[in-house]
């Protein structure tokens, strides 16, 4: 599904701009507002988050979302995508931006 | 005497509950910093072998002054990063075809990601990219 995220990095070869998921793809990202669309496997995207992201659907990478990604859902996020790939740690903390 | 082995067979990894994974990166743009466009992480218990990929450049628009623009496929595990292919061009010249296809046999662990990424230095001007990959996923 597609998901307008904020983005992490800095740009340079060590730190590319990036989205904060393990896996995606389609990555087109508007550097100066920091956010991106991504398509991410359903798996990976917890179903309250897909909730909210179906009631504030965005069009284009300036526009702000009219209320922000609750910090419990950005939370929700990061656990369930440490419990998916059980790497040790919440290695991602994506937010819908 | 008792003779044994710990040697024991298993299905080749395309048949370890393998999942075929297709990506593919394909746009004309402007300049920008480095960017990941797609990426694959193995997760616990599970490795990957890339079979394929394919990296392509070909400026579309000149631009004023050109800096170095090109797109590679990495891997990375931690804060550690390998290229394991790219194409870099610093030429101005439109409709040039600096292209690779990577018949590679990449395996990739659990934690690492495998990703592309895409940079264009320059001022003004496009760049048409393609970076594909053709991934299977298995149980490790």
């Amino acid at each position: 599904m597609i998901i307008r995220l904020s983005l992490i990095g800095s740009g340079t070869n060590t730190d590319p701009y990036r989205i904060d998921l393990p896996t995606f793809s389609g990555v087109v990202t508007n550097e100066t507002t920091g956010r991106a669309f991504a398509d991410v496997p359903v798996s990976d995207v917890p179903a309250d988050v897909v909730a909210f992201v179906a009631a504030y659907p965005t069009f284009d990478l300036v526009t702000p979302l009219p209320v922000p990604f609750p910090q419990s859902l950005a939370n929700a996020w990061a656990e369930h995508l440490a419990r998916q790939y059980d790497l040790g740690n919440a290695r991602w903390h994506p937010v819908v931006f | 005497m008792k003779v044994s082995s710990y040697a024991v067979a298993r299905p080749v990894y395309s048949d370890r509950n393998s999942t075929s994974v297709l990506n593919t990166y394909s746009a004309v743009i402007g300049p920008h910093a480095q960017t990941q466009r797609w990426g694959v992480t193995l997760g616990a218990g599970r490795k990957a072998t890339m079979e394929g990929a394919w990296l392509q450049i070909i400026r579309i628009t000149a631009a004023a002054p050109v800096a170095q623009y090109n797109i590679s496929l990495n891997v990375t595990s931690g804060a550690t990063t390998a290229v394991v292919g790219t194409r870099d061009s610093w030429s101005n010249t439109t409709l040039v075809d600096f292209s690779l296809a990577i018949p590679i046999n990449v395996t990739v662990y659990p934690g690492e990601t495998i990703a592309v990424a895409t940079l264009d230095g320059s001022t003004g001007g496009t760049v048409y990219y393609v970076g594909s990959g053709k991934i299977t996923t298995y149980d490790a």
